[in-house]
């Protein structure tokens, strides 16, 4: 219905299919994270859900602190401990929960069947081996491969992901890499073993433009090819236009809004996606004033007891700030966190 | 979309990542006073520090306190246990050992105080001028640095002391001059730190004469690293002084070191072990007391010294 | 690799020529006529000569020094001033026994302070690693002859269950000599073990923390995996370079514990040579084992290029 506003607003290019194809491959029910500071235990996810569906895209959008890579990292029973705990919730990867089995087990499924990207290609590889070496050893860990087929294996993903004369690259460290190319290769390690879900977390963040658009683009074929579920982290609404079928908005610890990603940039419920969203350069606008929201998100030991963006928020009232806000159902599969949300959504 | 600008940047919020250390607690005082706190909270580095005072004032006043001569032979009464003859027992002359042990500690002192000063003297200067001046002269200064680095110390020392003759003090010097790289490349390395900060560009363009900006502005930034530097020196240079008396180059009869009591006990160490257990822990516990006192001081400053 | 050990050698080149400058300078040190005082006292006028004519002290400084580096060059340090021996008879003699132990100290501080260090940063601010912190902070400062007494008392005098002193050589008896050569390692490797614990420990908890880490976990190795492979490695570099200086500490500390156990090597050869005031065989002795140094250094480097590829490529 609004997809060619969409399109013109965020120049996207073609996307996978209908929002929500395949079943269920990842449920993530009210978790909830804390980490220990000076402060004592504070609340830094605080009670997120959602489902992410094969073959689509979920794309989780915040600030930095907004909770988005400590919620994936929880997903993927990697929070350090100490200082930090997963204190409330369920990971559910088809019938096994993340969270709750023991740590032995989650190795068995980390890499096989959910596997995670990292931000930082320059330093998430292993400076000390070969990129083959890293690839292969995925595969004989959770395949029980040999190492000839291991290595096999490495050079199809490879190929997979683009590199160019892969089986030669196998031998190469990762520093002989430039940046797009080591993500290439983390893209390749973490569907090496053909997982059911993958998480990137900010993967593209830390590149150049173009290469990002490339990285952006292999997302997607790969996508179509292989039919995974993708948990997209990012702090970039146009990437999430470009990539994503599904969005969660997360401000402070909670999700504040979600839904299907045209209904959201079509039309935005909660005040702090309207304001990422007008903070966002429209094309054929360049050079025009951008909006922002003025002030900063709350620190995690000082959460307003309210709704958590009150402080920040132009539509505040005195009811927002009186107790927590609950996270509403506003339509089919479309939930926003604000008490004032259908009427401020006209006033945009 | 590829230049799309993230709310990130936009947004203006600055929520850095939980758990890291925040000086929330004490967010204005002195370098001094932090140092003061940090060093006091370590309380394995004040009883170090402690320990040392003690040390430092036992070895002042030695001859005073020792209760008996420490070279008076009682040949009576030989190797007496701990309590039976003397706190500490006796040893093959029948000489009190808690006197000797006492006398012992003022050579102990003087020989690391020697060693450190013979250190100093020949590291920190060269160690100011390399990194200062650069080019040239810190590669030379540098050459010849990495080769007396690459002698093993106590092989050095001990030919050092061979051919100046056996005496404390040569041996003293000797380990100085062992030692005097690791101040030498410290000093260099702190030099080179600070050496492009703004003040010192700013001193240099207003034509401050380089021995005054060398005074004012680098020397103040090299000393807390040179102070745990020189804490840890200490404990190298008391166990050289002990290893060099035990083997007979250091300290000469009838003057004792623990290090020469040492040697001195092993000889009858099957029928009175207390004789090797005395100085052997006095060494142990003073080198451990400077080395927690350097890591401590190390802790409080809260920079990395890089001790090679 | 090959052409990282071809710039290396030719790098150590200027450092063996201000080294033997060192070494050969130590005359200067000799106080008074060198002659004289190497002669030792009351010596005759026909041996102060024969000691003048040993040295070469009547030419030119600078034909000294290069007579004197062109025969070490060649493997020739002189004769001793006292046995009339070749200085490197002499010293050939005892190196080996001196590498064996100094290489048994290693093989005892790698084998007790590898475990230790990865334990104490595994299990980071548990028992074990205040234990393993305690013993290490202990272990540095505890002489090195000191400890030997004690394992002399405790395990060869109170329970003869090693010998006290005394070398076999290999030829005699090889099981003898590996049990003899047990506690003067132990005492002589305790300082490096301590030191290797420290380093180690304190390196993995820094690895740890690396994104590289991070990722071994994420594709779901298991966590020995993570820390014996993909964090090892990479903390071992600054494992090595400690290593690398303790061997220097190691030599040095054969002389004491050669003397303790009666185990003749160089460092009783240096202790002779030191009392008689036998200025070649000092010399000699010096230059062995810093060369042993230098070579060691040579073979971290190398490890260096193992450990870090980077490296490599330079």
């Amino acid at each position: 219905m609004t997809d060619d506003l969409i399109t013109s607003e965020a120049n996207t290019v073609g996307k996978s299919g209908s929002p929500v194809e395949g079943r269920t491959v990842l449920s993530v029910e009210d978790l909830k994270v804390d980490f220990l500071t000076e402060q004592g235990w504070v609340t830094v996810v605080d009670g997120v859900s959602f489902d992410v569906a094969a073959g689509t895209t979920l794309g989780i959008v915040g600030e930095s602190g907004s909770g988005k890579t400590v919620t994936s990292m929880a997903t993927m029973g990697l929070v350090p401990s100490p200082p930090g705990r997963v204190s409330h919730g369920r990971a559910m990867l088809g019938d096994v929960d993340l969270v709750g089995i023991s740590a032995r087990s989650l190795e068995e499924h980390r890499g096989a069947d959910i596997a995670m990207i990292f931000q930082e290609p320059m330093t998430s590889l292993n400076p000390a081996f070969t990129i083959g070496e890293q690839i292969a050893e995925v595969v004989r860990r959770h395949r029980g491969a040999s190492r000839s087929e291991a290595r096999r294996r490495a050079v199809e993903v490879l190929d997979l992901v683009g590199i160019p004369a892969a089986a030669d690259r196998l031998g190469a460290y990762p520093h002989e890499f430039s940046g797009g190319m080591r993500q290439r290769v983390m893209i390749a390690m973490a569907l090496a073993c053909e997982p059911d879900v993958l998480i990137a977390d900010e993967p593209t963040t830390a590149l150049d433009v173009t290469v990002q658009a490339q990285i952006l683009d292999l997302f997607r074929d790969l996508q179509a090819e292989l039919g995974m579920a993708v948990v997209f982290i990012t702090h970039d609404l146009g990437v999430v236009a470009d990539i994503c079928d599904r969005v969660a908005v997360m401000y402070a610890g909670q999700i504040v809004e979600e839904g299907d990603v045209f209904e959201i940039f079509a039309d935005p419920q909660h005040p702090y996606t309207q304001g990422l969203l007008e903070a966002m350069p429209q094309v054929g606008s360049r050079g025009s004033q951008l909006s922002s929201i003025p002030g900063s998100p709350p620190e995690p030991w000082a959460m307003p007891s309210g709704c958590r963006f009150a402080p920040r928020c132009e539509h505040v009232t005195d009811a927002c700030r009186e107790q927590a806000i609950e996270l509403v159902e506003i339509g089919l599969q479309r939930t926003v966190r604000c008490i004032r949300a259908d009427e401020i959504g006209v006033a945009r | 979309m590829t230049d799309v600008i993230g709310p990130e940047t936009l947004v203006g919020g600055s929520s850095a990542m939980v758990g890291a250390d925040r000086q929330l607690l004490h967010p204005s005082e002195s370098p001094s006073r932090r140092f003061l706190r940090r060093f006091t909270a370590n309380k394995a580095a004040v009883i170090a520090a402690a320990y040392l005072v003690v040390l430092a004032l036992i070895a002042i006043l030695a001859p005073w306190i020792a209760p008996r001569d420490p070279n008076a032979q009682d040949l009576a009464n030989v190797m007496a246990g701990p309590f039976d003859g003397g706190v500490m027992g006796t040893d093959q002359l029948g000489r009190d050992v808690l006197s000797r042990m006492i006398l012992a500690s003022r050579i102990a002192v003087v020989a690391v105080l020697q060693a450190v000063a013979v250190g100093l003297a020949l590291g920190v200067v060269p160690g100011l001028v390399a990194g200062y001046f650069g080019g040239r002269v810190d590669r030379l200064i540098m050459r010849v640095n990495d080769a007396i680095m690459s002698f093993p110390p106590l092989i050095l020392a001990i030919a050092i002391v061979g051919v100046l003759g056996a005496s404390l003090t040569n041996a003293m010097v000797a380990i100085g001059i062992v030692f005097a790289p690791t101040f030498l490349r410290l000093v260099r390395a702190s030099v080179l730190s600070v050496r492009e900060e703004t003040f010192i560009a700013a001193a240099r363009a207003t034509g401050t004469p380089s021995h005054r900006i060398v005074r004012r502005h680098v020397l103040p930034n090299v000393l807390s690293p040179l102070l745990v530097q020189i804490s840890l020196t200490s404990g190298f240079a008391m166990l050289a002084e002990a290893s060099l008396s035990f083997l007979g180059l250091g300290v000469q009869p009838p003057e004792s070191s623990w290090g020469s009591m040492l040697a001195n006990g092993f000889r009858v160490m099957e029928s009175q072990p207390w004789l090797v257990v005395f100085p052997g822990a006095a060494i142990g516990l003073t080198v451990l007391a400077f080395n927690v006192l350097g890591d401590g001081a190390r802790d409080a400053i809260g920079r990395e010294v890089r001790s090679e | 690799m090959l052409r990282m050990l071809w710039s290396r050698l030719l790098g150590v080149i200027p450092l063996l020529f201000i080294v033997t400058v060192i070494v050969f300078g130590l005359i200067f040190l000799v106080p008074g006529d060198p002659a004289v005082t190497l002669a030792g006292e009351n010596a005759t006028e026909e041996r102060i000569d024969e000691v003048r004519s040993n040295l070469g002290l009547d030419d030119p400084v600078v034909v000294q020094y290069g007579r004197w580096v062109g025969d070490a060059v060649q493997g020739d340090f002189g004769t001793s001033l006292f046995s009339s021996a070749k200085v490197t008879d002499l010293v050939g003699g005892r190196f080996t026994t001196t590498i064996v132990l100094t290489a048994g100290a290693l093989v005892f501080a790698l084998a007790v302070g590898v475990p230790a260090g990865v334990l104490a940063a595994s299990k980071r601010g548990s028992w074990v690693d205040r234990l393993v912190t305690l013993g290490a902070t202990t272990g540095v400062a505890l002489p090195s002859y000191f400890l030997a007494m004690l394992l002399i008392l405790f395990l060869a005098i109170r329970n003869s269950w090693l010998p006290a002193t005394g070398y076999v050589p290999f030829g005699d008896d090889p099981a003898e000599w590996a049990k003899s050569l047990v506690l003067p390692s132990i005492a002589l490797g305790s300082s490096g073990a301590a030191v290797t614990a420290r380093q180690l420990r304190s390196s993995l908890i820094d690895v740890f923390a690396q994104d590289y880490v991070r990722t071994a976990r994420a594709k779901g190795m298991r966590s020995h995996t993570v820390v014996l492979k993909h964090a090892l490695k990479n903390a071992a570099i600054p494992v090595v370079t400690v290593l690398g200086l303790q061997i220097s500490f190691l030599l040095g500390g054969t002389v004491v514990i050669e003397q303790i156990f009666g185990i003749p090597g160089l460092g009783q050869l240096a202790i002779t040579a030191v009392t008689e005031g036998d200025l070649p065989l000092i010399q000699g002795i010096v230059v062995v084992a810093t060369l042993v140094v230098i070579g060691v250094n040579l073979i971290v480097d190398l490890m260096y290029g193992y450990l870090n590829p980077k490296v490599r490529a330079r």
